[in-house]
C-alpha cells in the first residue's frame, strides 16, 4: 500500500476580496511525480507555494495541507526543496556558487564548511556544470540560464529534501535546454526517491514526466487522476481543450489553429 | 522580360557576419537567405545560435561586420540617420517581451499614436480613429486606449505590439519569439492573428523561435542556426521529415510529446 506524502483537504488562498485558490482536495503518494497544470492566474504557483510554507504574509489561507509522515510540518531546504522558474530570483547575485550550496549543507546536515565545500562539488557534478571543483568560486551572472537553474536545482537538493517543488522550472529556457533540465530532473528525482510537485502550463511536459496530474482553472481544481486516465479520457472541458489546443509537430501548417472557447467552459 | 516585373524578395541577406568580443568569437557567419511577399521563414535554433543578433542586425539596430542587407533591392547594410528613419515604417519587429519594448508609462492610446506622428501617418484629428481602427484589427477594445501596459494582460500586451507594427503598412516584420512567453490558449489566438494579417496584407514575417512544433504550424521554409552559421534549410515539411543537421534533429528531439 502507498503512504501519503502530503494531503490536502479543501485549501482555499484569499488575497483580500480576492481568491486565487478555492477549495483545493488533493493526495500526492510518497514517491509520487504529480504536475499540477494551469495557465496564468490558475492558482498553480499559489498552490505549490501554499504547500512548500512560502505564501507571502498578505495571503489569508483556509483549509488544511498535512505531510502524515511527518511529526512536525516539513521544514524548508531541509525536507522540501524549491526550484522557481527564475534561477536568478533563487541564486544570490553576490554569492559564489559554491558558497549557496554549502550554507544549505551546513545549516541542515550540520556539516562543518569543508565538508559542506566537497559535498557542494559533488552536488555540482550530479546536475552536470563541467569542472565543478573550479566553479566553485563562480558568481551566478558567469553562467548561462540553463547552467544557473542546474545550480539552483543543486542548491535545492543540498539539504536533501524528500520533496521537490519545482515551479514552472523551464519556462524561460529554451526547448532545447528544457529537454536537458527536464531529463535531469527525471533522474535524479528516481535515484533519490524523491516526490515530486511538478507545476508546468505544458500539458505534453506533464504527460511526459508525471504518473498524476491535476488541472486547475481559475484558483479550482477542475479535474485529477492518473496521468493516462486524465489525458486520455479527460473529464471536464478544460481539459479536453487544453488537450485540443496542444500544438504539436504534426499540427498541419498553414491551417488554423485551435483555440480554447472560453464560452464553453463556464 | 523588364526588370520590374522581376520580383524582388522583400529581405535578402548576403554572407553577413558579425564577431563579438576581443578574440573575434563569432557572433554570425557567412548567413545569406531570402524572404519574399507573402511568405514566413523561420529562424530557429537554441539559446546561442545567432538568432537574435540576426535580428537585431536586419532590424538595424546593430552593424554587421561584413555582408549585406537588403529590403526590396534596395542595400541598407550602412543605411543611417534620416534616410533609415525614413525607410523604419516598411520593417518592424515584435518582441518576446513586449512589456520591455513598451514605455511603461505610455497609455495604449500614447504607444500606438508614437508612430503616426514619427512617419506623419495620419492627420492629427484622424489619430483617434486610426488608433481605434487598429485595435479592432487586432481584437482590442478601443475602451483599452486609456491603460498603461502593466494593466493588460499578456496576451493584450502582444496584439498592442502587432497593431504599432502594423499601423506602418510594413512589408516586413521581425517576430523574435512572439508567443513563447504566452499561455496555450493565447498562443493560437496570437498565431492565428498573425496568419489573417499576413493573407489579408500579404507582409513577410522572419519568425524567430526555438519551439519546432510552432514554427511546424506558422511556417513555409526554416533555416537552422547553431554557433552563428545556417547548418540547414528548406521548406518546413521537408527539414522536418528529413532533418539533416544534428542541430536540427536536436531541436526536434526537444519538443515536448503529448502522450495518452
Amino acid at each position: 500500500m502507498t503512504e501519503t506524502y502530503l494531503h490536502i483537504r479543501n485549501l482555499g488562498v484569499n488575497y483580500g476580496e480576492t481568491a486565487a485558490l478555492q477549495d483545493i482536495s488533493l493526495d500526492l503518494a510518497t514517491g509520487g511525480r504529480l504536475a499540477v497544470i494551469g495557465e496564468s492566474g490558475s492558482g498553480k504557483s499559489t498552490l505549490a507555494m501554499a504547500i512548500a510554507g512560502l505564501l507571502p504574509k498578505s495571503a489569508q489561507p483556509e483549509g488544511s495541507i498535512d505531510f502524515p509522515g511527518f511529526p512536525h510540518r516539513p521544514r524548508l531546504g531541509k525536507d522540501i526543496g524549491v526550484l522557481f522558474q527564475d534561477p536568478s530570483g533563487s541564486l544570490d547575485p553576490v554569492t559564489r556558487v559554491g558558497d549557496q550550496i554549502a550554507e544549505v549543507i551546513m545549516t541542515h546536515q550540520g556539516s562543518g564548511w569543508i565538508s559542506a565545500r566537497v559535498r557542494a562539488v559533488e552536488l555540482l557534478d550530479r546536475v552536470r556544470i563541467p569542472n565543478a571543483l573550479s566553479r566553485l568560486n563562480s558568481y551566478p551572472h558567469e553562467f548561462s540560464g540553463g547552467q544557473k537553474q542546474r545550480i539552483a536545482l543543486a542548491a535545492a537538493l543540498a539539504g536533501n529534501p524528500s520533496l521537490l517543488i519545482a515551479d514552472e522550472p523551464t519556462s524561460a529556457l529554451d526547448t532545447v535546454v528544457q529537454r536537458h533540465i527536464v531529463n535531469l530532473l527525471d533522474e535524479l528525482v528516481r535515484e533519490s526517491g524523491l516526490t515530486l510537485l511538478f507545476v508546468t502550463h505544458d500539458i505534453a511536459l506533464a504527460s511526459e514526466r508525471a504518473d498524476q496530474i491535476a488541472v486547475l482553472y481559475q484558483g479550482r481544481l477542475v479535474e485529477t487522476g492518473v496521468a493516462t486516465e486524465v489525458l486520455g479520457q479527460p473529464g471536464h472541458p478544460y481539459t479536453k481543450a487544453l488537450i485540443g489546443t496542444h500544438i504539436s509537430l504534426d499540427t498541419p501548417r498553414r491551417k488554423r489553429l485551435a483555440e480554447i472557447d472560453m464560452s464553453q467552459l463556464q | 522580360m523588364t526588370e520590374s516585373s522581376v520580383a524582388l524578395p522583400v529581405l535578402e541577406v548576403k554572407d553577413l557576419a558579425k564577431r563579438f568580443g576581443d578574440r573575434g568569437a563569432a557572433g554570425l557567419k557567412e548567413v545569406s537567405f531570402s524572404v519574399s511577399s507573402g511568405e514566413t521563414l523561420a529562424v530557429v535554433g537554441a539559446s546561442g545560435s545567432g538568432k537574435t543578433t540576426l535580428a537585431r542586425l536586419i532590424m538595424r539596430l546593430a552593424n554587421p561586420d561584413a555582408g549585406s542587407i537588403h529590403l526590396h533591392g534596395r542595400d541598407i547594410t550602412a543605411l543611417h540617420g534620416e534616410p533609415l528613419r525614413r525607410l523604419r515604417p516598411t520593417f518592424q519587429m515584435v518582441f518576446q517581451d513586449p512589456l520591455a519594448a513598451f514605455n511603461p508609462r505610455a497609455s495604449v492610446r500614447r504607444i500606438l499614436e508614437d508612430p503616426l506622428r514619427i512617419h506623419a501617418l495620419a492627420a492629427k484629428d484622424d489619430y483617434d480613429t486610426v488608433i481605434a481602427a487598429a485595435l479592432d484589427r487586432v481584437g482590442l477594445s478601443a475602451a483599452l486606449m486609456q491603460r498603461l501596459p502593466l494593466e493588460l494582460s499578456g496576451g493584450q500586451r502582444q496584439r498592442i505590439a502587432i497593431a504599432r507594427a502594423i499601423l506602418t503598412k510594413p512589408d516586413l516584420i521581425v517576430l523574435d519569439e512572439p508567443v513563447s512567453a504566452l499561455d496555450v490558449s493565447v498562443r493560437a489566438q496570437i498565431l492565428n492573428l498573425l496568419l489573417d494579417l499576413q493573407d489579408e496584407t500579404g507582409v513577410a514575417y522572419l519568425f524567430i523561435s526555438h519551439d519546432l512544433a510552432v514554427v511546424r504550424a506558422f511556417a513555409d521554409r526554416i533555416v537552422v542556426m547553431e554557433e552563428g552559421r545556417i547548418v540547414e534549410s528548406g521548406t518546413t515539411d521537408q527539414v522536418l521529415a528529413a532533418p539533416q543537421a544534428k542541430a536540427t534533429r536536436v531541436l526536434i528531439e526537444a519538443v515536448p510529446r503529448l502522450s495518452h
